[in-house]
């Protein structure tokens, strides 16, 4: 794994944090109190943080870095989650995700838009103690350097031990094994008192890495200070008695030596003075028993484990023992070096588990393929069945039994492989919630955005291709849907108007809905408008239905103004194209001052579908399964007529429009006798019932669509295409478009796209 | 020998950065996604160090220092908090749960290796 | 300081003297009070402050008691963090390991 494998992980863990921040923020603003959810949201922005810090992208650090410290004082309550901070907020998230796009795609983000925002969220975190302005703790005032100049010469120890110890001065680079402390130029003498406490061993710190760190400076003497410790029986294992008094020749400065005691300066007393401090060295420690200064000639590096790579530039070169110095000079480094080496691996564990993904990325071009084999396996076996069937001679038993299993499974692998595409269309509605904040804040419209079953699932193809739509219509939702705040206040409303996305599964396909509170249709003017564009004549006389579905119609729009939002060119009747185009249909029902509701249904995947295989004039068609609500067979009895080529068919107690397929596609001029063949009842998505009549029913079985718009042309009454087992082509029939036209509006592109179902 | 890193955070990210970084400077790693899962696989792999996130779901930084602190067999661990420059506060709060150290965010991976190496053995 | 072979105990450090082992060191130590013994340091790989305190608290107070305390063998790693600390106490570092 590179660096550039990781930042596209970043971006997709940007976009899952950047999803999780806005789903947090929307519970808080609809009145979740819960602490988790605070500290989820604050986690995801400081997550992104992160990991832009380590890409070092500046412009998405800084910004998340305010957007942080706001969310922190919400989180340790110094500030109320309030409405309008979480306005500010919910517009913050969406900078943020412009902002992580612009670092992954290239572009910038209007630095209009984030130094608003910046100074907002500053303003909130104002006013309350700022959780992150304590300053980095200062370096401590150097003391004050004594006035006498450190004796260059007079650094020699006297020797103070009885056993005739006596400590060498000793410099790492002094190979030449001068024996002269003075301090050469760029080097100079500090004194390090170091006192810890128990906390610091408590912590996994501990004072023999530290002087450890202090040795790679430069040259220490060291002295250890031992009065305190107590006798064995009082003593507290885990306490911390010894000091030490430590002189540093070193070529860095004050702070490097402080530095490294960066972990510790809490736990521990530290105090660096410039200089030698001949009297604390001369001093003979107050017990009886004299600690010397003892140098620290040896070879630090055997104290430390070999560094796997090289070492940081910062590390010294192993320093080199002096030469000349056979009293302190180590005994046997390599041997002793080889010594500590076995004695590690020794202490060997059982090698790392790295934890193991929970996920795989897999291209989706893969993915299609895998499908469209799918597909292609599905039609063989078809085929194959058809052949046996075909072939008396090979029906054993044994082949059918097989074939019969072969069928189930394929069935499950189309599913599994299915299953893979499947994704809830969770993101896209989370994308929706950014739309009506952008759209209510160029109208002015408070609106605030429910959504419902974010989790149902939908092959991704037909995810991909729903946000347009979806955006369309949030939009004309907002715009055209919703009242200004004066005005719902007027009318008795609450002044926020209520968008309601929905998602579910019903009969095989997906149902989305988008529900307003808002004035509904206005159907006067929508009649007005229709007959002034020549849609309608002014006489028509059109059902409450009908008007409101006019604004399906190519280039109807209401609006008196061309808006920012809706006077882009697209109107109703593109998303409706759009729609179809997916095998979909959409629906406008409307409660004048109650609101409107958009319902589309979406097949739930582009690839396959469960279909009834039926014989219309000598014609093989595929009725999708979904929309069939049962079969029967008409007996004479129940027909009955009415105006030149109306019939209508007795269903139990009521009557349902008989519609003769065969007649409507133009595969025969003349009506079929309803007794001689099968009627399919169904069901349209406008509502309402119709009989369609076919000839035969051949049976049911999976079909793999196949386009006719991608390899045809698009054809009224038509879905799409599909091959069958014997190797035919069959037509899928669209039934919408069929009961559409049985209305006595003739099959054509146009009026299909001015008529809903 | 190698040193052992057991790394707790929950970006994935951050822990595919700690892993590329430790693997190429020759540690073996151990890595969990919180605190709660990070004293789960502190039991069964006996890391030298500990590299932890604060901010984390189930069991944040804190929680898990403290957690390992009272473990009677990996208390004297060192500890090593992923932490930003300007989170005195934080920082203060793990040291008072028995952060050992901690590493600047954006960790560069030499800052990263030498703050390990300060704190082993 | 000198032994007598056999009388003298000896005290077999472990491999990591850390934290974790300041108390249990502690109290084998304490185990051994008035008699002669001898600390085998020559497996020890690691050894912090805290194991140094206890080992030479009781160095001190067998000296005081007039009993033979004395580390001996010791391995590299255990002189060189002696000399780092800056212990020189004869019973923790004889002088012939120095050498």
């Amino acid at each position: 794994m590179d660096m550039n494998e990781i930042k596209e992980i970043f971006f997709q863990e940007c976009e899952e944090q950047l999803a999780e921040l806005e789903s947090g923020l929307l519970r808080l603003n609809d009145g979740d109190t819960d602490p988790e959810t605070v500290n989820a949201v604050f986690r995801a922005v400081h997550s992104i943080k992160g990991g832009a810090g380590a890409f070092g992208l500046d412009d998405l650090v800084s910004f998340a870095h305010v957007f942080e410290t706001t969310l922190d004082c919400v989180r340790s309550n110094k500030l109320e989650a309030s409405q309008d901070l979480l306005k500010v907020m919910l517009r913050s998230a969406d900078v943020l995700a412009d902002l992580t796009a612009a670092s992954r795609d290239g572009g910038t983000v209007e630095s209009s838009r984030t130094s608003g925002l910046v100074a907002e969220l500053e303003a909130y975190a104002k006013g309350q103690p700022l959780p992150t302005s304590a300053a980095a703790p200062a370096a401590a005032a150097p003391e004050p350097v004594k006035t006498e100049a450190p004796a260059p010469a007079a650094e020699a120890p006297e020797p103070t031990d009885d056993s005739g110890f006596q400590p060498v001065p000793f410099s790492f680079d002094a190979l030449d094994g001068e024996d002269d402390l003075a301090v050469d130029s760029g080097r100079s003498v500090f004194t390090v008192r170091f006192k810890p406490r128990s906390d610091l061993y408590a912590k996994g710190n501990e004072a023999v890495l530290i002087l450890r760190e202090l040795a790679k400076l430069g040259d220490l003497q060291v002295r250890c200070e031992t009065d305190d410790l107590p006798s064995l029986d009082m003593l507290d294992p885990e306490g911390a008695y010894f000091s030490w008094l430590i002189r540093v020749e070193t070529e860095s400065n004050e702070e490097a030596i402080r530095h490294v005691f960066e972990f510790v300066e809490w736990d521990s007393t530290v105090e660096i003075t410039a200089g030698a401090d001949e009297e604390a060295f001369a001093a003979p420690a107050a017990s009886g028993e004299d600690q010397p200064m003892a140098a620290v000639p040896f070879d630090l590096s055997l104290l430390e484990d070999q560094p796997a790579v090289p070492a940081e530039a910062a590390a010294p070169p192993a320093p080199a023992p002096a030469a000349g110095e056979p009293a302190l000079a180590p005994a046997n480094l390599p041997l002793a070096a080889k010594a500590i080496a076995e004695a590690e691996k020794k202490e060997t564990v059982v090698p790392a588990v790295p934890a193991a993904p929970q996920t795989i990325r897999v291209d989706l071009d893969r993915v299609d393929r895998l499908i469209n084999l799918v597909g292609e396996l599905v039609i063989n076996q078809a085929m194959l069945a058809q052949s046996v069937v075909e072939n008396e001679s090979g029906g054993s038993s044994a082949v059918n039994l097989g074939l019969e299993e072969l069928q189930q499974l394929t069935r499950e692998i189309q599913d599994s492989v299915m299953a893979i595409r499947a994704q809830p269309v969770k993101p896209v509605f989370q994308r929706m919630g950014r739309i009506v904040r952008e759209i209510a804040d160029m109208t002015g419209k408070q609106v605030r955005l429910v959504t419902e079953g974010e989790n149902t699932e939908v092959d991704k193809t037909v995810i991909d291709k729903i946000a347009e739509p979806l955006t369309h219509m949030i939009r004309n939702a907002v715009d055209h849907g919703l009242e200004t705040p004066e005005k719902r206040t007027e009318l008795g409303k609450n002044a926020e108007g209520v968008l309601r996305l929905s998602a579910k599964h019903r009969s095989g396909r997906i149902v989305i809905e988008i529900a307003d509170d808002g004035a509904g249709i206005n159907r006067e003017r929508v009649k007005a408008k229709a007959i002034e564009n020549g849609l309608i004549a002014p006489d028509a006389n059109l059902s409450d239905e009908d008007i409101d579905n006019l604004i399906f119609h190519p280039g109807f729009s209401t609006a008196d103004k061309i808006s920012d939002i809706s006077g882009r060119g697209v109107g109703m009747d593109v998303v409706k194209r759009s729609i179809q185009a997916l095998g979909g249909r959409i629906s406008i029902t409307s409660k004048p001052g109650k609101g409107s509701v958009f319902t589309m249904s979406l097949p739930l995947t582009l690839a396959v579908l469960d279909g009834m295989v039926v014989t219309v004039a000598n014609q093989t068609l595929v009725v999708p399964l979904t929309a069939i609500v049962e079969t029967l067979q008409p007996e004479k009895a129940d027909i009955h007529s009415f105006g030149p080529s109306q019939r209508l068919i007795a269903i139990r107690d009521t009557f349902c429009p008989l519609v003769d397929v065969g007649h409507i596609l133009n595969f025969r001029s003349d009506l079929a006798n309803p007794i001689d063949g099968v009627a399919l009842l169904v069901e349209s998505e406008g509502g309402g019932q119709r009989a369609l009549m076919v000839d035969a029913i051949q049976g049911q079985r999976q079909v793999v669509i196949k386009s006719l718009e991608a390899n045809y042309t698009n054809v009224p009454g038509i879905a799409a295409a599909t091959i069958l087992g014997d190797g035919r082509v069959a037509l899928i029939l669209d039934v919408d478009a069929v009961v559409t036209a049985s209305r006595g509006q003739p099959l054509s592109p146009d009026m299909m796209l001015a008529a809903t179902g | 020998m190698k040193k052992k890193v057991l790394t707790v955070d929950d970006s994935r990210t951050i822990r595919n950065m700690l892993l590329v970084t430790l693997n190429n400077a020759g540690f073996d790693i151990v890595q969990a996604e919180d605190g709660i899962e990070g004293l789960e696989v502190l039991e069964e792999s006996n890391p030298d160090v500990i590299v932890t996130d604060i901010n984390m779901p189930r069991l944040d930084g804190f929680g898990f220092i403290e957690g390992v602190r009272q473990n009677d067999r990996y208390r004297a661990i060192p500890i090593l908090v992923l932490t930003t420059e300007s989170d005195a506060e934080k920082k203060n709060r793990a040291r008072e749960a028995g952060a050992t150290g901690w590493i600047v965010k954006p960790f560069d991976p030499s800052k990263l290796i030498a703050a390990i190496e300060r704190v082993t053995a | 300081m000198s032994s007598d072979g056999t009388s003298v105990k000896v005290l077999k450090l472990p491999e990591v003297l850390d934290l974790n082992a300041a108390s249990r060191l502690h109290e084998q130590v304490l185990a051994h009070k008035g008699e002669d013994i001898d600390i085998d340091a020559s497996d020890v790989t690691r050894v912090g402050a805290q194991c140094i305190q206890v080992l030479l608290a009781a160095a001190k107070s067998w000296r005081a008691e007039d009993q033979n305390f004395k580390v001996q063998p010791a391995s590299d790693v255990f002189i060189k963090t002696l000399q780092l600390l800056g212990i020189s106490d004869e019973a923790m570092l004889p002088k012939e390991m120095l050498k």
